[in-house]
């Protein structure tokens, strides 16, 4: 599926933010998340890692842990 | 509280006929019938069904493939928890005596991109769809199985796998029965394209032993073969006949 799974990493749990993202915009703080179905979620964080095979997974994870 | 089936099977099996056989069969039935076009390659299922034109497909409501990131933050009934037939607007759904007909989207272009945000839309309709206790939906699926790994089949109740007389399809129809059976969906085979007797109680005998029950066959009708050639409604005959009782049998095996 090529829409992304979105997830927060801190220390040691991984959580689940949002599904089915379609597009993501950086502003200073994080990033906006939105669904394709009009749904929208801001986190803040930086950008771990992107797998583009398995989930289409975006782990993000909080600044200054 | 109605029913959710999905048709799966090989391509050219005979998903879009029986999808149309088993939508005429329930509205004989006074049984309002929602047929999902969940497959983005076929575009003539609206003919089969009796209208002129496809209803616009549900992407739109979210800008298509080509608006997509202009439209996908407005609200539209696919943000709401729930959809009933009667919130689906105008234009996006067609109607004739109790049989209803929404597309999800299709491929219109070469190198437009990959169909996973048609996937992501059908699978959120489906789950979303609330019917009334009278009203039953059929979704032709597209051709093969990466619908399950999409997840939309999560959101059904039973999938009607079309096999016609050929090793792949029955291959195809033996992983299909595997998938359907690890999200725990009722499975049952109808079979297609299938003159002989001998041949019938053969592929039954094939699929058996692959743990698959036939529900009904679906017998040799040359108004349906002609309403195929022309891109035309199909016609009352044997086939619708024998379609009402796969919908029959499919009904009491829910209640």
């Amino acid at each position: 599926m090529c829409l992304s799974t979105v997830y927060i990493q801190s220390k040691n749990r991984r959580i689940k933010v949002m599904q089915d993202v379609a597009q993501m915009e950086y502003n200073q703080e994080g990033y906006l998340l939105i669904g394709l179905l009009g749904d929208q979620k801001f986190v803040k964080g930086r950008i771990q890692s992107v797998d583009f095979v398995d989930d289409h997974k975006v782990v993000l994870e909080k600044e200054g842990k | 509280m109605g029913m959710k089936i999905s048709v799966c099977g090989k391509g050219g099996s005979g998903k879009s006929t029986l999808v149309s056989l088993l939508a005429t069969a329930a509205q004989a039935r006074d049984l309002t019938t929602l047929v999902v076009d969940s497959d983005e390659s076929n575009s003539g299922l609206f003919r089969m069904l009796g209208f002129n034109e496809p209803p616009i497909p549900l992407m739109a409501l979210v800008g298509g493939k080509e608006g997509i990131k202009e439209k996908m933050n407005q609200p539209s009934i696919l943000s709401e928890t729930n959809i009933t037939l009667e919130q689906i607007p105008d234009g996006y759904i067609n109607e004739k005596n109790g049989l209803k007909l929404v597309s999800i989207g299709k491929i219109h272009q070469a190198l437009e991109g990959c169909a996973c945000p048609m996937g992501v839309l059908s699978r959120e309709f489906l789950k979303k769809l609330r019917l009334g206790k009278d009203e039953i939906a059929m979704v032709d699926m597209e051709a093969g199985i990466e619908h399950f790994g999409r997840g939309i089949d999560n959101n059904i109740d039973a999938v009607l796998v079309v096999v016609e007389p050929s090793f792949e399809s029955i291959s195809l129809a033996e992983k299909i029965k595997e998938l359907a059976a690890v999200i725990n969906k009722p499975l049952w085979a109808v079979l297609n394209k299938i003159s002989s007797d001998n041949l019938i109680a053969e592929i039954k005998a094939k699929l058996k032993s692959r743990e698959m029950e036939t529900i009904g066959v679906i017998p040799y009708d040359a108004s349906v073969f002609l309403a195929g050639l022309n891109g035309h409604t199909l016609a009352q005959g044997r086939a619708t006949h024998q379609a009402g009782e796969i919908l029959e049998s499919l009904l009491t095996a829910k209640t």
